[in-house]
């Protein structure tokens, strides 16, 4: 393997991890009982209401 | 037709983006969200199978040249992923347009674009070895994308300092901006200083490459940032829920703290009833 071989490697190697963490996060946080902590009427008012001027 | 862009089209065109945006990070479409991810990761994949498998050698670098089909493009979604932050903090530093979901999506672009910074500079560091003869050279281009990956590192590591969620974004975007203003000095680099990176492939003055090289080279550029597009929904979508969890926590804290001050008060003012009660006893044993 030349060291071009080893780039194309870790791009993959890196992405895939990347990507497999966030979409299992993301599926983690819908799961049921992530829902019970945050409804998403709760999420929907959070839309609504301008936040961060306290 | 006269058309005049007045505020108020300015307002709701910004209104219709950050519904857009909300929605992204609430996950209200995700087949499509999904579908996106699928329809990416296999553009990516395509892309690095042709740069390995069929991509044609250079003339001059030989098999070095395959380089160019993932390099180029993970230093293009750096920017990308910086500039997205860049956007998002401006738009939370403007009183009118200031949610919670701006600052979200600026801690998602410095996110993914850290991990394609580190990647650009590990895979330039791969090819250089071979080709410069060295892993790292104080080279315009390179201290300029390291010096970058450093600040937007430490965006994140301000994001630690106490204070409340507000004081923490406003720090955010404030950081983000100023490291934003180290993006054009990274692209214009090759330009501006002779140094030892090459200069721009593509850019107004000329292309100067063609056929396969320069469709595999667009062609991984386009999936990338579809690939990077995603990432960044995606951990947005990770962001924001998390941040929303915090404040609700947060919100809970402070009922129970407020509760837990009106029985210290009470008590207080029983302990000062019973002491004051007590005073008069002795006062009238006194007299």
């Amino acid at each position: 393997m030349s060291f071009v071989d080893y780039a194309y490697a870790l791009t993959f190697l890196v992405l895939a991890g990347y990507a497999t963490m966030l979409t299992a996060r993301v599926l983690g946080n819908d799961a049921p009982h992530e829902r019970r902590v945050i409804d998403l009427t709760r999420l929907e008012r959070e839309q609504q209401e301008p936040r961060g001027e306290e | 037709m006269n058309q005049r862009i007045t505020h108020q089209h300015l307002k709701s065109g910004v209104d219709r983006v950050e519904t857009a945006v909300t929605g992204l990070a609430t996950g209200r479409w995700p087949k499509l969200w999904l579908g996106t991810g699928i329809v990416a990761a296999l553009l990516v994949l395509g892309s690095l199978s042709f740069g390995y498998f069929f991509a044609p050698g250079d003339v001059v670098q030989g098999d070095y040249a395959r380089i160019l089909f993932v390099h180029p493009a993970t230093a293009m979604m750096m920017y990308l992923g910086f500039g997205i932050a860049a956007v998002a903090s401006l738009a939370y530093l403007i009183p009118a347009t200031r949610r919670t979901v701006w600052d979200s999506l600026a801690v998602a672009g410095v996110k993914v674009g850290l991990v394609f910074g580190a990647l650009a500079l590990a895979t330039g560091a791969l090819w250089g070895r071979p080709v410069w003869g060295t892993y790292w050279t104080w080279d315009a281009r390179l201290t300029s994308t390291a010096l970058l990956c450093l600040i937007f590192l430490g965006v994140l590591a301000v994001r630690t300092l106490a204070g409340s969620a507000h004081a923490r974004a406003t720090r955010t975007s404030v950081l983000v901006l100023l490291g934003a203003l180290d993006i054009p000095i990274v692209h214009f680099s090759v330009k501006w200083w002779r140094t030892l990176h090459q200069p721009h492939s593509l850019s107004p003055e000329g292309v100067h490459i063609e056929g396969v090289q320069l469709a595999g080279l667009l062609g991984s550029f386009a999936s990338f940032a579809a690939l990077a597009l995603w990432l960044v929904i995606t951990q947005l979508r990770v962001e924001y829920k998390s941040q929303v969890r915090d404040r609700f926590a947060e919100d809970e804290a402070l009922q129970e703290r407020r509760a837990e001050q009106v029985y210290d008060v009470r008590e207080q003012s029983l302990w000062v009833e019973a002491g004051s009660k007590q005073k008069s006893k002795q006062k009238g044993v006194r007299q």
